[in-house]
C-alpha cells in the first residue's frame, strides 16, 4: 500500500513537471525568451509572433505581452503592438483593481510556497510599466495620432510618481514581515552576492525614473505646440540624466523662447554653455538609438536564514558586467551631423529594481525553503523512498524567477540636429552595422527616427509621417 | 452519487443562466469602472448646453436669428484615451435641436469640394440645377474646449477628478461669448475580498 501511495505520488509529480514545462515554474524564462531575441536579429518575427498570440490567456501574459508588443513594433506591425500594449496595460489596471485579499493572488502566493516565485502570475516592474507607456507614444506617433501620444506620456509620468510612493510603502510592508518572522534581511549579509550588479545599481537613483520617457514626452509636447509642458518634462529627463548635451541644449533653447531667465543663467553656467540661437524657419531631426538588449536574470546559490538554520535557495541576479555604451555616429551626405548620447541605461534600471524587490524576495524566498525543508523531513519520516522523491522534488523545483522583459533596450541614447528644411538622406553608423533613410525635415517642425541597434542588425525607422 | 448529480445540474444551470444579453436603460447611472464612462458624457453635454443656451447675451444673441456656429475638437488632456468626438457630438446634438444655432461641419469640407468639384466639372450635371462654389455660409461661433484631469491613489482609494471646460468664441472678434466648466469627481475604494 505504502509503495503504491509512493509510485502514486511519484507520477503525480511529474506529471506536475511535466505538464508546467511549458511555463516559467520548472524551464528558466531566459531560455525560452532567447527566441525572442533570435527573431528580432533574423527579422523573421511571424513565427514567434504567432507563438505569443497564444499566451493571451496564461498567467504570465503581461511579460508575454511586453515581449510581443516590443517584437511586433521593431517589425514594423504597428497596430498589433498598439492592441499587445493595450492588453498589457489593461492587465496592469485589473490587478490594481483587484481586493485588498484577492482569492487568485492568495492561491498563487500559496502555490508558490511549494514550488518558485515563477509560480506567482508575472506582473511588470514599474521600469517596464514605464516603458510599455513610451512604446505605445511612439506606436501613436508612428500612426499620427500626436493627441493619443500625449496621453500615452501623461500616464507614464503618473505611473513614475506613484512608484515612488509605493516602492516606499512595499519595503517597509517587506521589513515587518522580515521582522515577524525573524528573518535577517540586513544589506551587508547579502552584499557579497549581489556584488556583480553594484556597477549598474550605482549609476540611477531609483529603478522607476527613466529620462528617456520624460525626453519623449518632451519631444511630443514639443510637436503639439506646447512648449511650456515640453520645458517641465525635458527638465525632469536633466535631473534624472544631467550629462546628456543634447538634452542641456533642448533645456537653454526653451529657457530662452519662454524667457525663464533665472533658470537660463543658472543652467548656462551650469553646463558651461550658451543657449543657441535657433535660426528661423529650419527644422529639427531627432534621432533616438536604441541599442543592443538589458540583460537576462541569471541564478545562484544564496544561503538564508530560517527556522531550521541556514538554507540555500535558487536567487536570481544580473552577472552581467556594466559596459559604457557605445554612440551612434549620424552623417548626412557630405559631413558627420553628430554623435548619439545616453539617456537612459536600462541594464541600471533592470538591476536596481530587482535590489529594490530583493527585501520582499529574501522573506519569499526564507519562507518558502522552511516550508520545503518541513515538507521533506515529514515525508522521510513516513518512508525512506518518499522522503528521497520529496527531495528530490524540491532540488527541481528550486529555480529562481528570473523573469523580466528582455526584448527591451540596453540603453537608449539621443541626438538633435537642426537642419534645412527639405529631404535628406541620413546615414548611421555603430561600429560594423550601418544604416541609411531618407527623411523629410520641415521648418520648425521635428523628424523624428528611432534606430534600433541589436548588434548583429540595425532597424531604421521614421516615427514622424 | 444523488448529490453528486444534483450539483452538476445546479451548476448547469447556472452556467446558463449566466449567458444573457438585457436591454439597459441608456441614461442610467453608470459606474462599471471609475473610467470616464457614459454617465460622465451625459451629464456634461447637458449641463454644457443649458449653460449655453440660458447664458443672457446668447439668449438674446439667437431671440431673432439662428447664428452659425461650428465645433472644434475637443483637446484631450486627460490620462484617458477618451473618444471626445463622442462628446462634441452629443452637444452639437443637443444645440442643434434646441433650434438656436445651425452648424457647419468643417470635418466634411473635402467631401463636399469634391462633389461641388464633380457638379461644375464633370459634365454630368445640369448646369442650372448644379450647387454653386463660393456660396457657403461662413462661421460666425466656433466652439471648443478641453478635457482635463488629475489623478490620485492612495492605498486602496483611487480618486480621479474632471474638469471640462468650453468656450464659445465670435470668430469675426475674437471675443469669447461664453464659457463654462463642468468638473466630475469619481472614487474608487477597493474591496477587502474578491476573486
Amino acid at each position: 500500500m505504502k509503495q503504491a501511495n509512493t509510485a502514486f505520488c511519484l507520477i503525480a509529480l511529474t506529471c506536475m513537471l511535466t505538464a508546467c514545462a511549458a511555463t516559467s515554474i520548472f524551464m528558466h524564462y531566459p531560455a525560452q525568451a532567447i527566441k525572442y531575441r533570435l527573431a528580432i536579429n533574423n527579422n523573421n518575427e511571424q513565427a514567434v509572433l504567432s507563438q505569443l498570440d497564444k499566451k493571451r490567456r496564461v498567467a504570465d501574459k503581461q511579460l508575454y505581452l511586453m515581449e510581443r508588443g516590443r517584437i511586433a513594433s521593431l517589425s514594423g506591425r504597428v497596430d498589433e503592438s498598439i492592441e499587445d500594449y493595450k492588453e498589457v496595460l489593461e492587465q496592469i489596471g485589473v490587478r490594481q483593481d483587484k481586493a485588498i485579499i484577492s482569492a487568485s493572488e492568495t492561491g498563487a502566493q500559496a502555490a508558490s510556497l511549494f514550488t518558485n516565485d515563477n509560480s506567482i502570475p508575472y506582473s511588470a516592474s514599474a521600469y517596464e510599466q514605464v516603458f510599455i507607456h513610451q512604446y505605445q507614444a511612439l506606436n501613436y506617433l508612428r500612426k499620427g495620432k500626436l493627441e493619443a501620444a500625449t496621453i500615452e506620456t501623461r500616464r507614464a509620468n503618473f505611473v513614475q510618481s506613484e512608484a515612488n510612493e509605493k516602492h516606499h510603502r512595499e519595503i517597509a510592508k517587506a521589513q515587518e514581515k522580515a521582522r515577524k518572522n525573524q528573518i535577517d534581511v540586513s544589506q551587508d549579509r547579502y552584499s557579497g552576492y549581489f556584488a556583480s550588479m553594484d556597477a549598474a545599481v550605482g549609476k540611477v537613483k531609483n529603478s522607476f525614473q527613466n529620462a528617456y520617457t520624460f525626453y519623449t514626452s518632451g519631444l511630443i509636447y514639443e510637436m503639439d505646440n506646447l512648449p511650456n509642458d515640453a520645458y517641465i518634462d525635458y527638465k525632469k529627463a536633466l535631473q534624472i540624466y544631467p550629462d546628456n548635451r543634447h538634452l542641456q541644449r533642448d533645456v537653454l533653447r526653451l529657457a530662452r523662447s519662454l524667457g525663464m531667465r533665472e533658470d537660463l543663467a543658472r543652467y548656462s553656467k551650469q553646463f558651461g554653455m550658451k543657449a543657441e540661437s535657433v535660426k528661423r524657419n529650419m527644422g529639427s531631426v531627432v534621432v533616438l538609438y536604441e541599442q543592443g538588449y538589458v540583460p537576462m536574470k541569471e541564478e545562484i546559490r544564496l544561503p538564508v536564514p530560517t527556522a531550521h538554520g541556514l538554507l540555500t535557495v535558487a536567487f536570481p541576479v544580473y552577472n552581467n558586467p556594466w559596459i559604457k555604451a557605445a554612440p551612434l555616429q549620424v552623417y548626412n551626405k557630405t559631413h558627420e551631423i553628430g554623435t548619439t548620447e545616453v539617456i537612459v541605461d536600462v541594464y541600471a534600471l533592470a538591476a536596481k529594481a530587482l535590489k529594490e524587490k530583493a527585501t520582499g524576495m529574501i522573506v519569499r524566498y526564507a519562507l518558502r525553503a522552511a516550508a520545503k525543508y518541513e515538507m521533506q523531513k515529514k515525508a522521510g519520516k513516513q518512508n525512506a523512498l518518499a522522503g528521497i522523491t520529496a527531495q528530490l522534488y524540491n532540488m527541481v523545483s528550486e529555480n529562481a524567477d528570473r523573469r523580466s522583459w528582455v526584448t527591451l533596450p540596453g540603453n537608449a541614447q539621443t541626438l538633435r540636429a537642426a537642419m534645412k528644411p527639405g529631404t535628406h538622406t541620413l546615414h548611421f553608423k555603430a561600429g560594423q552595422l550601418q544604416q541609411g533613410i531618407d527623411v523629410t525635415v520641415r521648418s520648425n517642425q521635428i523628424t523624428v527616427v528611432r534606430v534600433v541597434n541589436t548588434g548583429v542588425r540595425m532597424i531604421v525607422e521614421n516615427i514622424t509621417l | 452519487m444523488k448529490y453528486v448529480l444534483m450539483g452538476l445540474l445546479a451548476s448547469t444551470l447556472l452556467m446558463t443562466g449566466c449567458a444573457s444579453v438585457q436591454y439597459g436603460d441608456a441614461t442610467a447611472t453608470e459606474t462599471t469602472t471609475i473610467d470616464f464612462g457614459s454617465t460622465d458624457l451625459q451629464i456634461t453635454a447637458e449641463k454644457m448646453v443649458d449653460s449655453l443656451l440660458s447664458f443672457p447675451p446668447i439668449v438674446q444673441v439667437t431671440a431673432t436669428r439662428r447664428p452659425v456656429m461650428f465645433v472644434d475638437t475637443i483637446k484631450n488632456k486627460s490620462m484617458e484615451h477618451i473618444d471626445t468626438e463622442s462628446i462634441t457630438d452629443s452637444i452639437s446634438t443637443k444645440v442643434l435641436r434646441s433650434g438656436k444655432f445651425r452648424f457647419v461641419d468643417m470635418t466634411k469640407v473635402a467631401e463636399v469640394r469634391k462633389q461641388l468639384d464633380y457638379q461644375a466639372n464633370s459634365g454630368m450635371v445640369n448646369e442650372n440645377k448644379a450647387m454653386q462654389m463660393g456660396r457657403q455660409v461662413g462661421a460666425e461661433y466656433m466652439l471648443y474646449g478641453n478635457l482635463s484631469s488629475i489623478v490620485k491613489r492612495a492605498g486602496s482609494t483611487k480618486d480621479v477628478y474632471y474638469k471640462f471646460t468650453m468656450k464659445l468664441m465670435h470668430i469675426e472678434s475674437g471675443v469669447l461669448e461664453w464659457q463654462d466648466e463642468k468638473e466630475i469627481r469619481k472614487v474608487k475604494k477597493k474591496s477587502l475580498f474578491g476573486g
